[in-house]
């Protein structure tokens, strides 16, 4: 009798809970995406929130997003000494809990980055709930306007600058990857740029924001340096072998007209020389590539003919590889590729001799590349599919 | 603690004494008999004359005898016979009756189990002796397909109400004198005959002991079907795990007892109840292994994960939609709670009703004819699935973690292991609700302990692979080759391991 009274208790005691910390899908504000910037000495933090009901998920009422005027998401932007003040200045304003877990991205401002960012990552290894597989971008001007664009493609802009950013590097940079570097000595972090652009749909279209990417952004420590273009930022990726499948195009090296391909397989080998006391990063790059469009009219149908095309490959790359590394080093004084910890690997005794005046010595690192292309594929043709034998030239 | 009063032994109502012997004078007899069934209309007293003019008296029961036999082999020969001097029951045993069985009789409480039991009775004027004729008829449902367990290969004969034709389906399966079948009479008021059947040599005999004191203590006053007998014997009546196995397959029984279980048959019931049994039997149908292996092994697979899915969908949603967020990709997250944007309740409430509403459905699915059964899972399906999304009362994927769960529990080939897993279900989303993930591993590690703990006669419930054994798995995890499978499994058949010869492996000649 006891015991069955004492499990009576014991069970309705459960009930009585009501389940406390319940907290339901519904009482909950996802942030996906976070924007930083520096006003004054405070911090501006945008957090943009999907809203479910506008997503027009099955059930919902709402209509899709970009088409019925309504947006999809909704932006809050609050100033406050720290991210996590921030945050809580924009709790008061929303009735759901802000729930930071499915945080993707995280945007930092080409000012606030210049100024330094280490104070601004810690909270999102603090929190557990914060993830450090958010993926870390840099905001050519204000990191907020990216939040704002239209960015018709997705749901919401976050989402297309996830997306970006997965598609921009390989690996792409999330916070840990990004942070990783920024402890170490020897080794500086990157990311990717992006910034707001309209779209050019012609005079009678109307024109969109999106969300483009740009370039990289070259950090040293925790402060950006500058940017690297487009076509720099690729250069500078195929060196350190983190280039995602980029298309180049050269001119042909025979006739007129211009050659596109795509580089599939990137193998860089990267290592440090003291001639002289003076030390050279050495970097070897093999690659593989295939044609993905003849608009010249080279006839490159025999295996011999690929040769030049192979050359002037490896002639564009390494150019174009030398050129942006000797600005990277000589003008940012960066170390992307981690020309420190190459030496102290390769130069154990002498990186512990250099290594208190490293911020002067880097910039007058050597840097030779050396590219070696073998075109695998050249498509399902052999011949540009519009041309007349005559017209070719072999 | 209270000690319980000694109940008084049950007694069986008969205005009949057990020591009232039959008397010589017919008369007497028929008085006696005719009190002793006063008020049955359809216990038939048949008085007529031999041939010499001596009366003779014929007791049955109309509907539980078959006419016809009797008249060919009792009246016609009885009635036609000549023979001089006077006839007496010897004679006519030996030379008057063409009847198959037939036994004598020296009381009248045999005489009154006999007729009860469906044989006429027969007195001679001038003979304190009964004779009894086995001439059971009456109808009884013809041998059909095994309904609740049919299967695409394999035989189509299931039991049927009388035991004799049950019992006839096995001996003819197995053709052995090893198969034993001892009879019991359980039931004051029923008089059941209720048959164990084993294979002798290859039950554990520590567990038949066990099974024929258990069926031995029942006293009481009615068995209509098996499922009394499991619940005045299994192991732990408490658990909402069956500890017995119940078919209409003969060929199920048969298997299981060649592995050494023992089945239980009831006169009345085409179900047949066999123990010991582990976990693992309820998820096996008999055609695993009719078809080829490797789609019985694949299909055992596919009812594990359906098995987890049945138990844990509900709650695992519950759990995730009110606390655990962070574990769903954005993408489905976002979509998930677009849907439940507009839903009034909470997670817990929104799924209970939808399961109680299932279970509710599925009840009135079986009770109904089958002509309203369709319209009323019409209705339900279109109910419960379109109109309580577009009302905003439930959500979209509450109905499909509801259908998902419902097809799970369809796959477990047992309808009472299916039961119990569908029973379960609720406390888990109780926990889920309460606790989140933390609350349903709780609940998963108080059903595995009771799992653990659980025994049918003695065996571990989870034999095979808690105690593991190598023997047993085979027919466990996989299903493996007839030619492999030479071990019967250890935990119920301690002796007499194998069950085939080594090296069977067909393999074409060499040439």
């Amino acid at each position: 009798m006891k015991a069955k009274f004492a499990a009576l208790t014991l069970a309705l005691c459960l009930f009585a809970t009501g389940c406390w910390d319940r907290r339901e899908i519904n009482d909950v504000a996802f942030v996906t995406g976070i924007a930083v910037d520096k006003e004054n000495d405070n911090y501006r933090v945008t957090a943009q929130i999907p809203l479910p009901s506008q997503l027009g998920g099955a059930g919902s009422e709402g209509g899709g997003g970009g088409t019925s005027g309504t947006k999809a998401f909704y932006n809050d932007s609050r100033l406050g000494v720290d991210m996590r003040d921030a945050n809580e200045n924009q709790q008061k304003s929303n009735s759901r809990l802000l729930y930071y877990s499915h945080m993707r991205v995280f945007i930092v401002g080409e000012d606030t980055a210049k100024q330094g960012i280490s104070s601004i990552l810690d909270v999102n290894a603090r929190i557990p709930q914060n993830r450090l597989t958010a993926f870390m971008v840099i905001a050519k001007g204000r990191a907020q306007d990216i939040l704002n664009a239209k960015a018709s493609v997705e749901k919401y802009p976050a989402e297309m600058v996830r997306e970006l950013a997965q598609g921009a590097m390989d690996p792409p940079r999330t916070l840990r990857r990004f942070i990783s570097p920024m402890i170490q000595q020897g080794i500086d972090p990157i990311a990717p740029v992006m910034t707001v652009v309209n779209t050019q749909p012609g005079k009678t279209g109307k024109s969109e924001s999106t969300i483009q990417l740009q370039g990289l952004a070259i950090f040293h420590d925790d402060k950006l340096q500058g940017f690297l273009s487009e076509e720099e930022g690729r250069a500078l990726l195929i060196a350190m072998g983190e280039a995602r499948n980029p298309v180049i195009n050269i001119p042909s090296p025979k006739g007129k007209g211009f050659i596109t391909v795509q580089l599939q397989k990137i193998r860089a080998k990267n290592q440090v020389q003291k001639t002289k006391g003076q030390y050279s990063l050495q970097s070897k790059i093999n690659i593989s590539a295939i044609i993905i469009e003849n608009a010249s009219n080279f006839d490159f149908s025999s295996d011999e003919d690929l040769k030049p095309v192979e050359a002037a490959i490896s002639k564009n790359l390494t150019t174009q590889i030398q050129k942006t590394m000797s600005k990277v080093i000589k003008q940012y004084r960066a170390d992307p590729m981690g020309v420190g910890i190459y030496i102290r690997r390769t130069y154990t005794s002498d990186w512990h001799m250099i290594r208190q005046d490293w911020e002067n010595q880097y910039p007058k690192i050597g840097f030779q590349v050396q590219v070696q292309t073998k075109i695998r594929n050249t498509g399902s043709l052999t011949m540009p599919l519009a041309k007349r034998l005559d017209q070719m030239q072999r | 603690m209270k000690r319980k009063k000694e109940s008084p032994p049950l007694v069986t109502p008969s205005s009949l004494k057990p020591e009232d012997d039959i008397s010589s004078d017919l008369d007497l007899n028929w008085e006696t008999l005719k009190k002793a069934f006063e008020d049955c209309y359809d216990v038939a007293f048949r008085l007529f004359c031999l041939e010499n003019g001596k009366r003779c008296l014929l007791v049955f029961i109309d509907n539980l005898v078959n006419a016809k036999e009797m008249e060919q082999n009792i009246l016609t020969p009885l009635t036609t016979i000549v023979q001089d001097p006077p006839l007496t029951m010897e004679g006519l045993k030996k030379y008057g009756i063409t009847n198959a069985e037939l036994g004598e009789l020296k009381t009248l409480s045999e005489t009154n189990d006999a007729i009860l039991a469906g044989n006429a009775v027969l007195f001679l004027d001038g003979d304190a002796t009964g004779l009894r004729f086995e001439v059971a008829g009456g109808e009884r449902r013809a041998v059909n397909e095994p309904e609740s367990e049919t299967v695409i290969r394999g035989s189509r004969e299931g039991f049927n109400e009388k035991l004799g034709t049950s019992l006839g389906m096995v001996r003819a399966r197995i053709r052995s004198n090893q198969l034993k079948t001892v009879n019991y009479k359980i039931g004051r008021y029923t008089k059941t005959n209720v048959v164990l059947a084993y294979i002798e040599g290859l039950v554990a005999p520590d567990v038949l002991k066990e099974a024929k004191r258990r069926i031995e203590s029942i006293k009481m006053d009615a068995i209509l079907e098996t499922g009394y007998i499991e619940e005045m014997i299994e192991d732990d009546s408490k658990s909402p795990f069956p500890q017995f196995q119940y078919t209409e397959r003969p060929d199920t029984v048969c298997a299981m007892l060649l592995e050494g279980r023992f089945a239980i048959f009831v006169d009345g019931t085409p179900f047949v109840l066999i123990a010991p049994i582990t976990f693992w039997q309820l998820l096996q149908s008999s055609e695993d292994y009719y078809e080829r292996f490797m789609i019985s092994t694949l299909i055992r697979w596919l009812r594990y994960v359906f098995l987890f899915i049945a138990l844990f969908t509900p709650s695992i949603y519950i759990a995730v939609i009110t606390f655990h967020q962070d574990m769903l990709p954005t993408n489905l997250l976002l979509s998930i709670a677009a849907a439940r944007e507009s839903i009034p309740f909470p997670a817990l409430v929104e799924a209970l009703i939808m399961e109680v509403m299932f279970e509710a459905l599925r009840e009135a699915g079986i009770r109904l004819p089958k002509t309203v059964g369709q319209a009323v899972s019409i209705l339900g399906a279109l109910v419960i699935g379109q109109s309580a999304v577009q009302a905003g009362i439930v959500s979209a994927p509450v109905v499909m973690v509801v259908a998902i769960t419902g097809i799970a529990s369809f796959t477990i080939p047992r309808f009472n292991a299916a039961i119990s897993i569908r029973m379960l279900r609720f406390p888990l989303m109780f926990l889920a609700a309460m606790f989140g993930l933390y609350g349903l591993v709780i609940g998963m590690m108080l059903i595995l302990a009771h799992l653990v703990n659980l025994r049918s006669f003695g065996v571990p419930y989870l034999s095979g692979v808690a105690p593991g054994e190598r023997a047993a798995l085979k027919d466990i995890f996989v299903r493996v080759p007839w030619w492999k499978m030479n071990q019967r499994p250890e935990a119920i058949s301690e002796q007499n391991e194998k069950r085939m010869q080594d090296d069977q492996k067909p393999k074409p000649p060499k040439t």
